[in-house]
């Protein structure tokens, strides 16, 4: 089985290295690249920096909504004008990483083709069974 | 036959007093109620010269009307609008409607006399008068042609005039000058057809006082038929409190409005920014307990400091929330301040007195400071510490200025600095609660809660920022009252 190569975008050092450490106890995922805000997330993927990892799975992005800068969601629509501008883009799996319930945030989840679903904070078993099914 | 031979048939049967005067004035001839009305008898009455008749007021110039009346007599009621009055034999003075016809025996021209008694229409006059004084709202009457026949005190109060001032003049006089030419139009027409009904149905209507000013009116119509024809009172209500209060609640249902989005917000911000700690801490306790059970006490102790550092961050975030809230209400004693002293008192705190930003200080204004000192505290810190986080690496020197200047009757308090400053995108979000502009940002509560402090204090905040050169803070203070005990 190939593993999962992710990259989490999340502004809060804390809650990248929980997610860091409950994806290598959970297993199946390969090298976890990590961003601070979107602007970051997005110039490492313009710099073809996932690339050499994403050759034989999809990308996993977990993506933080609430970001100071640029939202989670405006990465996200970013990205997706960047892919329709027809810039090679490695092939990726997105979902968004969030401790609120709010419902606008999850309507807005709905809007963006792109994004294949959400995760709430902290991330646990069953959010990473989320993932896998993913993947099935 | 003599005319007053004549004439004497006719007055016995004359249901109103009725009296003969001769064109010199003498009195030929009155009938029974004439007589009983001026007290006199046949004989004393012919006496005498109508002139006798009369008040003393005029008694001296009347015979002058009376030549006049004898050059170009015509039947016609006497005094054209004034009030009329006879004197009786006991000098008791009556109001009197008079009705002249000239009479002529081929010689001589004379005035036949109808005298009515009008005592009691008088009192019936006054007494609806001083009823229509007692009203509270306005009441003006006017005739068929404009003019203004009748006030009542409100109405005197309303519009700034003295009675005198007009009775008798257009009506126009108490419409602002823009409608003035169309409202005899209006008369007109509702005069044509006058019923019961509001003025201007729909439209906002004004009224102008005697200095010029205007304000809104009700105005109700009413036609009042009267011997001299169709009379209009209009009865008008001083809108002008209605008018405030409706704008003042419509301004009010709009801080309403802005105060709810803003809680909305507030709500949305306050249930994420205070959501995502918790959650951190329970994902960080999770990975505890597993640590534990792995025999990981490094990774455990590490952990469980971080989750005292984020409760404690947290803790002290949930202590500004109040803080801001408590803003609203809550005042402190103003005293006496040293601005200079306070503020290397926060710098030391801030940066335990060995920073690399320089300080500088330019204060214009030497003069104490009144205002409340923890107040104060909260604002300059929040501010210095957001000049202290945003220096720019790029550059050699990292300087902050706090710049105090006279302002109003108050003070004006800047503090600059050469950081990297704020993007045009981004400046009208700073003063947003839990709006973090970027990594580097605070908990997004400082320069919410330090607007919220300074409008409380009665002054106002703003910023200016040039991205790359620097960011400048201002904020206005009026001097307060020392508390005094």
């Amino acid at each position: 089985m190939t593993e999962i190569p992710v990259v989490i975008v999340d502004d809060n050092v804390t809650d990248r290295y929980i997610v860091r450490r409950r994806l290598a106890k959970a297993g199946g995922f390969g090298k976890i690249f990590e961003a601070d805000n979107g602007d970051d997330f997005l110039r490492q993927l313009t710099n073809g920096d996932f690339q050499k990892e994403t050759a034989d799975t999809p990308l996993l992005i977990l993506m933080d909504v609430n970001m100071p800068r640029k939202t989670g969601f405006e990465t996200i629509a970013e990205l997706e004008s960047l892919i329709a501008a027809g810039t090679q883009q490695p092939s990726m799996v997105v979902m968004m990483l969030t401790s609120s319930s709010n419902p606008r945030d999850m309507e807005q989840a709905e809007q963006l083709a792109s994004i294949n679903g959400y995760v709430f904070k902290p991330i646990d078993d069953e959010g990473v069974d989320k993932i896998h099914a993913l993947y099935r | 036959m003599s005319i007053i031979e004549k004439y004497r048939l006719a007055f016995d049967i004359s249901p109103v007093p009725m009296l003969l005067v001769a064109s010199d004035g003498r009195l030929l001839l009155a009938n029974d109620d004439f007589l009983e009305l001026f007290e006199y008898t046949i004989d004393e009455i012919q006496e005498l010269s109508v002139e006798a008749l009369v008040p003393e007021s005029i008694r001296a110039h009347h015979p002058e009307l009376r030549n006049a009346y004898g050059r170009a007599s015509t039947k016609r009621s006497m005094g054209a609008g004034r009030d009329l009055y006879g004197v009786t034999k006991s000098k008791k003075v009556i109001p009197l409607e008079l009705g002249l016809e000239p009479v002529t025996d081929g010689v001589e021209t004379m005035a036949l006399v109808a005298a009515i008694d009008i005592r009691h229409r008088k009192i019936h006059e006054e007494r609806m008068h001083r009823a229509m004084d007692a009203a509270a709202c306005a009441m003006v009457m006017v005739d068929g042609r404009g003019t203004i026949v009748f006030v009542n005190k409100a109405a005197s109060m309303l519009f700034g005039y003295e009675e005198n001032d007009l009775l008798g003049h257009a009506v126009e006089m108490l419409i602002p000058e823009e409608f003035r030419r169309a409202h005899p139009v209006y008369i007109e027409s509702f005069m044509k057809n006058s019923t019961e009904r509001f003025m201007g149905l729909g439209r906002d209507l004004f009224a102008r006082r005697s200095d010029g000013t205007r304000f809104p009116v009700e105005i109700s119509l009413t036609p009042v038929d009267a011997p001299t024809g169709t009379l209009v009172m209009s009865t008008i209500v001083d809108l002008s409190e209605r008018v405030a209060a409706a704008e003042e609640v419509a301004e009010k249902s709009a801080e309403l409005a802005a105060l709810n989005v803003e809680l909305s917000h507030f709500a949305y911000s306050a249930s994420h920014d205070l959501k995502a700690p918790l959650s951190s801490i329970t994902g960080l306790l999770t990975l505890c307990i597993e640590d534990l059970d792995d025999g990981c006490i490094d990774d455990v102790r590490e952990n469980l400091c971080k989750v005292i550092e984020i409760s404690r961050r947290s803790a002290s975030k949930v202590e500004g929330v109040l803080q801001i809230a408590r803003a609203g209400r809550d005042g402190m004693p103003a005293t006496e301040i040293s601005l200079g002293t306070t503020i290397q008192e926060i710098w030391v705190d801030l940066t335990g007195g060995n920073s690399t930003t320089e300080l500088t200080l330019d204060f214009s204004d030497q003069a104490p400071l009144v205002t409340e000192l923890p107040t104060l505290k909260v604002i300059v810190e929040n501010m210095l510490s957001n000049a202290l986080r945003y220096v720019d690496a790029a550059k050699p020197k990292h300087v902050i200025c706090v710049k105090s200047e006279p302002h109003d009757c108050g003070i004006k308090i800047s503090i600059s600095d050469n950081g990297i400053g704020i993007s045009e995108h981004s400046l009208p979000k700073v003063f947003h609660m839990f709006k973090r502009l970027d990594e580097r940002s605070g908990d997004g509560l400082g320069l919410s809660l330090v607007q919220k402090q300074v409008e409380r204090l009665g002054g106002t905040i703003s910023i200016s920022s040039i991205e790359g050169e620097g960011t400048t803070i201002s904020f206005t203070l009026p001097i307060m009252e020392t508390a005094s005990d």
